[in-house]
């Protein structure tokens, strides 16, 4: 079975919560790539936002704006070893290959297109947004999907990963900024499943 | 190198591996674009636990 980390909330009272959404969703990529394993550095353990929110500032300053993918990327690589492979402009069916080889991802998604949906955690919000994709299930295609506003702050708002359709997830990313048709940018941890 | 294609959904996990590595070496796909926007702020905030006052 794949591995599965555990969900990680953007919303978590901190000063950046409102703009940490790529921060969370390398938290739990990073989880997934060392598979939970314990790097026993001086930086901590299990990977949450905040530290790397810090550690961005640290490397690129900043304050709580908004971050991308080489900044997660260098972030994550100093606090707990971990190599993200960020890609853009990659077709969508490489992408579901990649996931099907074993590895996570971190996907940029225009959120509006998931507004309508019963998938929405946070109504009224349809700007750009980071996800973590944990894995593909085979008998309908479906992505288990860990969205950081996926926290059941109140009622209506979904909790934790979730089945996300294969063509919701495609649209959502085909759906963010500057991306060329059929195309999305995602972030992959290595291979864990040998 | 040529633009790596991918298998159908429902090759074999090798298959898929080989892809994953030809993705991964494909220079086109390793850059950024320079007009790629950051994600954007959420409106919605923490609503606090047990003894919190929501705002």
């Amino acid at each position: 079975m794949t591995y599965r980390p555990r969900f990680r909330q953007q919303l978590d009272g901190t000063a950046c919560q409102s703009t940490n959404c790529c921060c969370t969703s390398h938290a739990m990529a990073s989880q997934r790539a060392r598979r939970g394993d314990d790097p026993n550095n001086q930086y901590g353990w299990p990977p949450l936002p905040k530290p790397i929110r810090n550690k961005i500032q640290d490397q690129s300053g900043g304050g709580c704006s908004t971050t991308n993918f080489p900044e997660n990327e260098r972030a994550v690589a100093t606090l707990y070893r971990v190599d993200m492979l960020p890609r853009y402009n990659i077709p969508f069916s490489s992408f579901r290959s990649m996931i099907q080889s074993g590895r996570g991802a971190v996907v940029a998604i225009k959120y509006s297109v998931i507004s309508p949906t019963r998938f929405d955690a946070c109504p009224g919000f349809g700007g750009g947004h980071s996800v973590y994709v944990n894995e593909r299930r085979p008998s309908d295609g479906a992505f288990l999907v860990y969205d950081p506003l996926a926290d059941h702050r109140r009622a209506g708002i979904p909790q934790g990963p979730q089945w996300w359709p294969a063509t919701l997830l495609k649209r959502a990313a085909e759906a963010y900024g500057g991306t060329n048709p059929g195309c999305i940018h995602a972030s992959f941890t290595r291979d864990t499943e040998g | 190198m040529p633009k790596p294609v991918a298998p159908p959904a429902g090759a074999s996990k090798a298959a898929h591996k080989k892809h994953a590595e030809e993705v991964l070496d494909y220079e086109p796909y390793k850059v950024k674009p320079q007009d790629m926007p950051d994600e954007d702020e959420v409106p919605d905030k923490h609503q606090g636990g047990p003894g919190e006052a929501e705002p």
